[in-house]
C-alpha cells in the first residue's frame, strides 16, 4: 500500500538531493529529500558531507554503514534536575559547592593545545593534546560528565584526529563518570544524507566511548518526524539506555525554541517513561513549556560560571522567579562561582516545579 | 555546532571536513583536504582608524598591482598584508573566497574576512 510519504514524494517535480533516488534506502527514505532545500553540491565539503560527495563511501565506512544498528548498553543512574557545567579554569582552580554531586565539562575544556581563537574564529594550530589531569584537582570526588559538544571546527577536527591523538584511550584514563556522543550538526534544509550521516556519526561516537570502557550517553538531534521515528526504533532496540543528551545552545529565537520543545515532547511521548534527557544550554525561561515532561528532563549549562568570570553575582528574585545579576568587583571569582551555581540551581528547580 | 529547523549556521564556525584519517593513506588528496590546509577559516587586517567606520559594515577587496586594497563603498580603508594577499590568490584558485566586514576590537577597527565555498 502506498504510504503518505510516498504520496508526498510523488508531488515533487524536481529534487537535487540524491536521497530522492532511493539509493540510501532503507536507511534514508527517499521522502526525506523533500525537506532538502539547499543545494547538495558541496565541493569543499564545507561543514557537512553531502549525498554528492565523491568520497562518500569513506564516510559511510567510517561509521560502519548508515544503519542505526549500534548497540549501547551504558546505564546512567538518576541524575539531578540541574547540574552545572564549568569551564577549564574553574575545574582547575575552584572548589564546587559540596552539595553538587554532578558537574559537566565540554570538549573545549579538556583541550590543552591544538586550537587558537584568531580573527573571530577557532582555528587549528599545532598538535592536539588533552588536559589529562583535569579531574585530579578541585573536581576530585565529583561525578563529571564530559559533553563532546562545541563548535563544528572543534568537534570535526578532534573527531578526524581521534585515532592519532589516542583521544578515547586518554579519555578512558581521565576518570569521567560518563561521556556524551559528539554533537554533529543537524540543520533543516540541508542534504538529507548529511543529516542522517551526522546522526549516525554521533551514535557511532557513543559506541566508541563504550568500546573504550566508559559510560556513554548518546547525543540525539531530531528536527523532523523521520528522525524521531529512527530514534524511537533505536531506543526500543536498546532498552538499557535510559538517558540521552541534546545540546540546545544554538537555539535562541522563540520560534526555534517552540519547534525544539514540540519535537522533544513528541519524542518523549513515544519513548518509555524511564527515559530522560539532559538538555545542555536550554533557555530556562522556557522550562514551563516542557510540562508534563519536566520530571524526565535534566538541565545543565555554563551560564553561572560565565557570569562569575565577569564578576556578575546572582541574587534570586523569588517574587518574579528570576535571577538578578549584580556586578561585584570586590568579591573573588571563586566566591561568585559558588554562589551563582547554587542560585542557578535553585532557579531551575523553582521553574521546574512552579505551578502555572 | 548544534541543530535548528532552518539552515542558519554561524558564519564564524566553518570547517572543511577531511577524509577520515583511517582512509587518508589510500585516498587521494581532494579539494577539501588541500583547501583546509591552505585557506584558514578567517583572516584579519587592521584598518585605517577612520571615525566614519562602523562595526558590522560589509567591505570588499580590490586588486591593485600586487596587493589587495580593502574598500568600503569606493573608499580605501586598508590593505591586505603580503601573506594574506598570497593566501587570497591561492584560495581563489581552489574555489574558496572570503567575504569581509568591519569589527571593533579593543577600540580599534579591523577587517575580518570569512571563508566561503564557491
Amino acid at each position: 500500500m502506498e504510504s503518505s510519504c510516498d504520496k508526498v514524494y510523488k508531488l515533487s517535480l524536481f529534487n537535487n538531493c540524491e536521497v530522492a533516488s532511493g539509493k540510501f534506502e532503507p536507511y534514508i527514505h527517499r521522502s526525506e529529500s523533500l525537506l532538502t532545500t539547499n543545494l547538495c553540491d558541496n565541493p569543499h565539503r564545507l561543514n557537512v558531507v553531502t549525498c554528492k560527495d565523491e568520497e562518500i563511501e569513506y564516510f559511510i565506512k567510517e561509521v560502519d554503514g548508515l544503519d542505526f544498528d549500534i548497540e549501547i548498553n551504558s546505564e546512567i543512574p538518576k541524575l539531578p534536575n540541574h547540574f552545572p557545567t564549568v569551564d577549564k579554569r574553574s575545574a582547575l582552580k575552584f572548589q564546587a559547592p559540596e552539595s553538587i554531586e554532578f558537574i559537566g565539562l565540554t570538549l573545549i575544556d579538556i583541550i590543552k593545545t591544538g586550537f587558537v581563537f584568531k580573527a573571530k574564529t577557532l582555528q587549528k594550530a599545532g598538535d592536539i593534546t588533552l588536559e589529562e589531569n583535569l579531574l585530579k584537582g578541585s573536581l576530585k570526588g565529583k561525578k563529571v560528565i564530559l559533553f563532546l559538544t562545541g563548535e563544528d571546527m572543534l568537534i570535526e577536527t578532534v573527531w578526524h584526529k581521534r585515532d592519532s591523538i589516542k583521544f578515547f584511550q586518554i579519555l578512558s584514563r581521565m576518570g569521567f563518570f560518563a561521556i556524551t556522543g559528539f554533537n554533529f550538526s543537524v540543520f533543516g534544509g540541508e542534504c538529507a544524507f548529511s543529516q542522517h550521516l551526522n546522526l549516525k556519526r554521533s551514535l557511532f561516537s557513543s559506541h566508541l566511548i563504550e568500546k573504550h570502557g566508559m559510560r556513554a550517553i548518546p547525543h540525539v538531534y531530531f528536527i523532523n518526524d523521520f528522525q524521531i521515528q529512527k530514534w524511537v526504533k533505536w531506543f526500543n532496540n536498546n532498552p538499557s539506555v535510559t538517558c540521552f543528551v541534546m545540546n540546545c545552545q544554538l537555539i535562541k529565537e522563540n520560534s526555534e525554541m517552540l519547534f525544539l520543545i514540540k519535537n522533544l515532547k513528541r519524542l518523549l511521548s513515544l519513548l518509555k517513561k524511564d527515559i530522560s534527557v539532559i538538555l545542555q544550554g536550554f533557555q530556562c525561561d522556557y522550562i514551563p513549556f516542557l510540562r508534563p515532561y519536566i520530571d524526565r528532563i535534566h538541565f545543565t549549562d555554563k551560564t553561572a560560571v560565565k557570569d562569575a568570570n565577569q564578576k556578575k553575582k546572582y541574587e534570586l528574585d523569588i517574587k518574579n522567579n528570576r535571577l538578578i545579576k549584580i556586578f561585584q568587583p570586590h568579591l573573588t571569582v571563586e566566591q561568585i562561582f559558588k554562589s551563582n551555581i547554587l542560585n542557578r540551581k535553585m532557579l531551575i528547580e523553582r521553574k521546574s516545579s512552579f505551578k502555572t | 555546532m548544534g541543530s535548528k529547523s532552518k539552515s542558519e549556521r554561524k558564519e564564524s564556525d566553518n570547517v572543511l571536513i577531511q577524509i577520515p584519517e583511517q582512509f587518508s593513506k589510500i585516498s587521494r588528496q581532494g579539494l577539501p583536504e588541500v583547501a583546509s590546509q591552505k585557506c584558514p577559516p578567517s583572516i584579519e587586517e587592521r584598518l585605517e582608524q577612520d571615525p566614519l567606520l562602523s562595526a558590522g559594515t560589509f567591505i570588499h577587496l580590490q586588486k591593485t598591482g600586487n596587493r589587495f586594497i580593502i574598500m568600503l563603498q569606493g573608499n580605501e580603508i586598508g590593505m591586505l598584508s603580503k601573506r594574506n594577499t598570497e593566501r587570497i590568490i591561492e584560495c581563489a584558485a581552489l574555489g574558496v573566497s572570503y567575504t569581509g566586514k568591519i569589527i571593533l576590537k579593543k577600540g580599534e577597527y579591523y577587517g575580518i574576512f570569512m571563508r566561503q565555498s564557491l
